[in-house]
């Protein structure tokens, strides 16, 4: 019988005297694959300076008339206001802003003051086409570089009454004080086929201008991405299991979803079949992804762009100290406590998110010219090798010391 | 389409082209007329200022969403979803209605003259949505604020996980969500349904005597506090 680790011990105690599931902050902590499984495979013969390496990245058809243009391969996840303050959110997406990439933007639509750093460092904003609606209106989805439909079901609050400030209640457009909700699916969905509707409403609000992304939950990854290649959206984008989350309840944080290494074979398998990466759709790739080699592995898999959550929040100060949930973080980055707030200067967070961006971003150019790559538009599975029989019998990646993959893998 | 002689886009147009004259003409006119509409979804959405649009023809899905402003008249059935995410505005059909009426409706009116299969103003914030005939499943799912009244019978379950917002129905409602029971309406309230019927026309109350037949489905705790809320 297994040894109770810490967390599970602090669990069952928890359990014990509340009689109540626990909810804590963060993604899975249980031991999963991941990226570091994996090694790059040295290029051998021809010589690439990492300066002529080519590491921005956009997404976007022909169809549409905008792309989201980012200079480096790697954005920033979304990150409700509310959970994180105004501060931390005007950090987030001045960082973003600075290194000339894109963030997504939360439940709750996007702040003022967020759309002014916006304007005035020129970043990308990735509008949400939440289940809850708060803060969406046609103005909203035209003001963003994208939509990105929600299909997640993330279930329960999306911000807890003692956090619904006046100003958090008027950008959700709710009550102050109230648990403010979603529902776990859209309510103008019968069926997962009517994402086609969603996706054809929003080009028609939107004039057909600018790409539509659709976000799941890892788990199911084939059939899923086939549903929205299907449904003509522009980018597919994956959140595995290790993606922060303030309000994580245990049963579902370890035990439901795909980590993020999951993701690639059968979103991989989906593209092929319907032939989207010659039509333009873009794979998206967030969860667990902490530096540019985690970043050069998920694109050399299939990605081609990368989200970071937890990486963005640590670059503006965040120590981990998990408690985001109780709305009680130290930094100023996870509560609506005024004071704790201004222990967090956003414009010097926002700086230091542009050098971690940019930072990663050389790593993977590094990276690139190592393995012999002139873009990371051009990378491939070639690039990779998997340390363990595991993780070569997830990703097709070749295996270390056998040099090929998998007879499963083989077609 | 942006002139009288011009007026059919049954097979003519695409929707996106059909949506892109309605924003044309709405910045250079205040009225459009569309003509022989043959199911296309997303038709006159996303408008924003006060274009009076007539439509006759059968509209798709989603027809009138996410406006904020539009008054839109159809003469003709609509599918799913109608007044979507709506602002503010008015839609008001004169036909039967898929599901989906008002879904998350925030603000203006969505009128219809005939049935709706049900769904009927899920997760509505804000905004009036009125079915003059009766809804064969649920009204007020999720509903957070707003109005719903449905003059006719409604066969489904009346507010389940409402938190808000307030159902009128004129006819019969059996089935309500846990929490919630019908009422007759104050004073108050029969005077905001008459006005209501005067601009309208409700067809099935034809005197105003008869809107004292109205109920609204209310929280218990709320309707059963002695207070002044007194019966219409």
């Amino acid at each position: 019988m297994a040894r109770p680790e810490p967390l599970d011990i602090a669990s069952i105690k928890a359990k014990a005297a509340t009689g109540a599931p626990q909810v804590r902050s963060g993604g899975a902590k249980r031991h999963m694959p991941d990226l570091r499984s994996l090694v790059v495979n040295p290029g051998e013969i021809e010589f690439i300076d990492e300066d002529e390496v080519s590491i921005d990245v956009a997404i976007g058809r022909s169809s549409t008339r905008h792309h989201v243009k980012m200079a480096v391969p790697i954005f920033v996840t979304e990150m409700d206001y509310g959970i994180v303050s105004k501060s931390a959110r005007l950090a987030l997406v001045g960082g973003a802003s600075l290194a000339g990439t894109a963030i997504a933007a939360g439940h709750g639509g996007t702040l003022f003051e967020e759309k002014e750093v916006l304007e005035e460092k020129g970043g990308s904003l990735l509008v949400k086409w939440s289940k809850g609606r708060h803060g969406i209106d046609t103005h909203q989805l035209n003001y963003g570089s994208a939509v990105v439909i929600d299909m997640t079901r993330r279930v329960g609050a999306v911000v807890p009454g003692p956090a619904v400030t006046t100003e958090v209640a008027q950008a959700y457009e709710v009550e102050r004080g109230i648990d403010i909700t979603e529902p776990p699916f859209h309510l103008d969905m019968e069926t997962d086929a009517d994402l086609q509707g969603h996706v054809d409403l929003i080009r028609e609000v939107t004039d057909h201008e600018i790409p539509i992304i659709s976000k799941f939950d890892s788990g199911d990854v084939y059939n899923k991405t086939k549903l929205a290649i299907g449904a003509g959206v522009d980018a597919v984008w994956f959140e595995g299991m290790e993606a922060w989350r303030p309000f994580n309840p245990e049963p579902e944080a370890d035990n439901v979803g795909t980590p993020t290494l999951g993701i690639f074979g059968p979103a991989n398998q989906a593209f092929t079949e319907l032939k989207a990466r010659e039509k333009g759709v873009k794979l998206l790739v967030s969860g667990g992804i902490l530096d540019g080699a985690d970043v050069f592995k998920a694109m050399a898999l299939g990605a081609d762009a990368v989200g970071i959550g937890t990486a963005a929040r640590l670059a503006i100060g965040c120590n981990l100290t998990d408690k985001c949930a109780e709305g009680k973080c130290p930094e100023g980055i996870c509560t609506m406590d005024p004071k704790a707030e201004t222990k967090l200067n956003w414009k010097a967070g926002a700086r230091s998110l542009e050098n971690l961006l940019i930072a990663m971003g050389n790593e993977v150019g590094r990276l690139c010219a190592v393995a012999g790559y002139k873009s990371v538009k051009d990378l491939d599975i070639e690039a990779v090798r998997a340390l363990s029989y595991d993780v070569a019998s997830i990703t097709g990646a070749k295996l270390v010391g056998y040099d090929k993959q998998l007879p499963i893998w083989v077609r | 389409m942006a002139s009288p002689e011009d007026k059919d886009v049954s097979t003519a147009f695409s929707t996106r082209e059909i949506n892109r004259n309605l924003r044309k003409v709405a910045e250079s006119s205040k009225s459009i007329e569309i003509g022989r509409l043959n199911g296309h979804h997303n038709v006159a959405v996303g408008l924003i200022g006060s274009i009076r649009i007539k439509v006759d023809g059968d509209a798709g899905d989603y027809f009138g969403s996410l406006n904020d402003g539009p008054l839109i008249v159809l003469n003709g059935k609509a599918g799913r979803f109608l007044g979507d995410t709506m602002r503010a505005g008015e839609v008001i059909v004169n036909g039967d209605v898929d599901h989906g009426l008002g879904v998350y409706l925030m603000g203006g009116t969505v009128l219809t003259k005939g049935d709706c299969l049900g769904g009927v103003g899920q997760g509505m914030r804000g905004g009036t949505v009125i079915v003059d005939g009766s809804v064969k499943g649920d009204i007020g799912r999720r509903m957070d604020g707003g109005t719903i009244i449905v003059t006719g019978h409604v066969q489904g379950t009346i507010g389940p996980n409402s938190a808000g917002g307030r159902i009128f129905v004129g006819g019969d409602a059996e089935r309500l969500a846990k929490g919630l029971e019908m009422k007759p309406i104050t004073p108050k309230e029969y005077e905001e349904l008459k006005d209501l019927n005067k601009k309208y026309k409700f067809k099935y109350f034809q005197s105003p005597e008869a809107l004292k037949r109205f109920r609204r489905a209310m929280p218990v705790a709320e309707a059963n506090v002695p207070s002044e809320r007194g019966e219409a």
